[in-house]
């Protein structure tokens, strides 16, 4: 195993690169998270199978992977908002060390939105369209807060002018509607940052945005949750945004991790194949011509028996075929590949 | 209209096109909204012109109207040779299959309780394709041409999947063999991963069928890819345009840097300092006589104000920026070498 990958990166865990080095107990400890669609156990979907995910404090993360990859269900599982169907067949989320899997829905409603926030790529999914942008972030900090009517609706307008909005105190009692998109995820920021949580989930938020305004949400989300020593969990397609905003990086490939390590490391080096054909797609644009991977995202139905990309990967050989690689250490980081 | 005559002359020259939206607000007041101002530009046989620009830029309006989608406010199109926008929709019909449009949205373009094949069947008959066999062997023809197998075109849009829904679109705009494609962010819809597949398969169709293209995106990856020419769109101005290299490697106007910096592409190397956009588009700056930019550029000072016109920095490069062309070095640019 190599010692030299870092850029002063080195990880001083030995056993394990991947844990997190800042804090006892990471804010987010997803380990061995598999999920199912549909009830009969041969037709059964699997979108994800043995995700293992830490958060550390104050660190931010990315997710990345395309669409089908499982990471906004990912999200969805810490949140305990699977959607009909999806079912947790095994595993373990903890949030500051408590185990979230089988928690009472009334315990669960108390951590969302104190605890963990979530902030949509469609801001107005967050934002009820019938009520003034102020006076609901007022209302969740009065909820999950001790503040009264008037502190409180202080508090949500110190907020938004945080955020960046200007003329605040007028614009608090606009609707969302009268909003544009970029001022309107600012909101949605203000009300994911209300009470002060430990994580904020960012599920592409702006993937609806053009470049310009991606960059500057971007930025002040970074700021923000730096500002407040909460941990961020980015969930992305687009490994660039990953690589200006996130200290660590979890590429995901058909409902499985590929690789974890900083990102420095992850989108210099890349050690699963997935992972570098991806950066490949973003970055190299020849004359005339685009890295292309060929074949197609996988459609999952049971459990994987095989690396997910083997197909598609330059590098597939018989022994890629015989199990589901494990997450193993390398170097500074985990990779999901039997040729790493 | 026929093709000979015309074939060293461009495809399509567009001329100080200008595109209104009319609406009404609550007191039933006309609101006009400009959303094209006076754009101008040729594409040539084989080659592609990409509009850049914010959503809201009026972009893909553009291209709308030269496909005679919607209607022109003022301004001319010259397809193959003929001025094409005064022309009634029944005597333009025979030459509308010449300009086909690929969407940004596979599934719009298939009739999702139809087979593949029978919404295929339609374009081949504005070829004057009249037997089953005859359109059974065009559909097999263009469905192989765009990289897949013919039987794929018995099934339903529901049935395949983004990558190859987007393939069969543009087999889709292929039949009826078109002298020009508008893409209209052809792959945004796709995964990373399959993204090059689609930019790759559409320049080897250009190249065998000697196309022009007008593309339009977001992605400034694919564009550097496919462009020869671009334009950067801004409020239904363009306010740069020049050749592919020219407008990524020696960008002038701050609008075009702001935009390649957000992009964080790795390349091409980025010439001059980095440029921040603050803010966001807005219609209102739209009515201004001077540079719609200048509450978002770093750069903006009184004289910005005044009417800014499209001038030449080098030989087929043009932009619209005073301070790009007269003090470079103060805004951050290389100064010419």
């Amino acid at each position: 195993m190599s010692a030299t990958d870092g850029n002063g990166m080195t990880a001083p865990h030995a056993v394990d690169p991947a844990a997190p080095d800042r804090g006892e107990v990471p804010v987010l400890d997803v380990s061995d998270l598999t999920v199912g669609f549909g009830s009969s156990a041969k037709r059964r979907s699997i979108p994800l199978q043995g995700i293992r995910l830490q958060v550390a404090t104050g660190e931010r993360m990315a997710l990345v992977g395309e669409s089908g990859s499982g990471k906004s269900l990912t999200a969805a599982a810490v949140l305990g908002l699977l959607p009909d169907g999806a079912e947790i067949i095994r595993g373990s989320i903890r949030l500051d060390g408590e185990e979230l899997i089988d928690a009472p829905e009334r315990r669960l409603r108390e951590l969302r939105g104190g605890r963990m926030a979530i902030m949509f790529q469609n801001p107005r999914a967050s934002l009820n369209p019938v009520l003034t942008v102020g006076g609901q972030i007022a209302e969740v900090i009065r909820v999950h807060g001790d503040a009264g009517r008037k502190e409180s609706w202080t508090q949500a307008v110190d907020l938004l002018a945080e955020m960046g909005i200007p003329d605040a105190g007028r614009r608090a009692k606009d609707y969302v509607h009268q909003y544009s998109g970029g001022m309107a995820q600012r909101a949605a920021l203000a009300m994911a940052l209300s009470c002060r949580p430990d994580l904020l989930i960012a599920d592409e938020p702006t993937t609806g945005l053009d470049a310009t305004l991606q960059q500057q949400v971007l930025e002040l989300v970074v700021e923000q949750v730096a500002s407040r020593d909460a941990s961020l969990l980015l969930i992305t397609h687009d490994i660039a945004v990953a690589r200006a905003h996130c200290e660590r990086t979890t590429v995901m490939y058909a409902g499985r991790v590929m690789e974890v390590g900083p990102t420095s490391s992850v989108t210099e080096s890349p050690k699963n194949p997935y992972t570098s054909a991806l950066l490949k797609a973003f970055v190299t644009v020849d004359q005339r011509r685009m890295y292309a991977i060929s074949g197609v995202v996988p459609t999952l139905v049971g459990e994987l028996g095989e690396c997910a990309f083997a197909d598609r990967c330059p590098l597939a050989g018989p022994e890629c075929r015989e199990d589901v690689p494990a997450l193993r250490p390398v170097g500074d980081r985990q990779v999901a590949c039997v040729k790493a | 209209m026929n093709a000979e005559t015309t074939v060293a002359g461009p495809v399509v020259e567009v001329r100080e096109l200008v595109k209104d939206y009319v609406t009404r607000d609550a007191r039933l007041r006309q609101r006009i909204s400009r959303a094209v101002d006076g754009v101008s530009f040729r594409i040539h046989a084989g080659e592609t012109f990409a509009i850049v620009g914010e959503s809201g830029s009026g972009k893909t309006t553009v291209g709308r109207v030269l496909l005679k989608l919607t209607s022109a406010t003022d301004g001319t199109v010259v397809f193959r040779g003929d001025e094409i926008l005064d022309i009634k929709e029944r005597h333009f019909r025979p030459e509308r299959r010449h300009m086909q449009m690929v969407f940004q949205d596979p599934l719009a373009a298939f009739d999702p309780q139809a087979t593949i094949r029978s919404s295929l069947r339609e374009f081949t008959r504005l070829r004057g394709i009249r037997t089953r066999a005859e359109e059974n062997e065009a559909i097999a023809e263009a469905v192989q041409s765009v990289g897949l197998e013919p039987e794929i075109a018995d099934r339903r849009p529901s049935q395949v999947s983004g990558g190859q829904l987007q393939r069969l679109s543009i087999a889709r705009s292929l039949l009826p063999e078109p002298h020009l494609l508008f893409l209209d962010e052809p792959t945004s819809s796709l995964d990373v991963s399959i993204r090059g597949q689609i930019v790759n398969l559409l320049l080897d169709l250009q190249e065998q069928n000697d196309l022009a293209f007008l593309l339009v995106a977001h992605d400034l990856r694919v564009v550097y890819a496919m462009a020869h020419q671009v334009a950067v769109m801004y409020l239904g101005q363009f306010v740069e345009v020049g050749s592919r290299d020219q407008v990524y490697a020696n960008a002038r106007h701050p609008y075009t840097r702001g935009l390649l910096d957000a992009a964080e592409l790795d390349e091409p190397p980025r010439r001059g300092e980095p440029v921040r956009l603050v803010g966001e588009i807005s219609e209102e700056a739209a009515k201004k006589p001077g540079c719609r930019l200048t509450l978002r550029c770093p750069f903006a000072v009184d004289r910005c104000e005044e009417p800014q016109p499209l001038r030449e920095t080098e030989a087929g490069h043009l932009v619209r920026c005073w301070r790009a062309i007269e003090q470079p070095v103060e805004i951050g640019l290389p100064s010419d070498d």
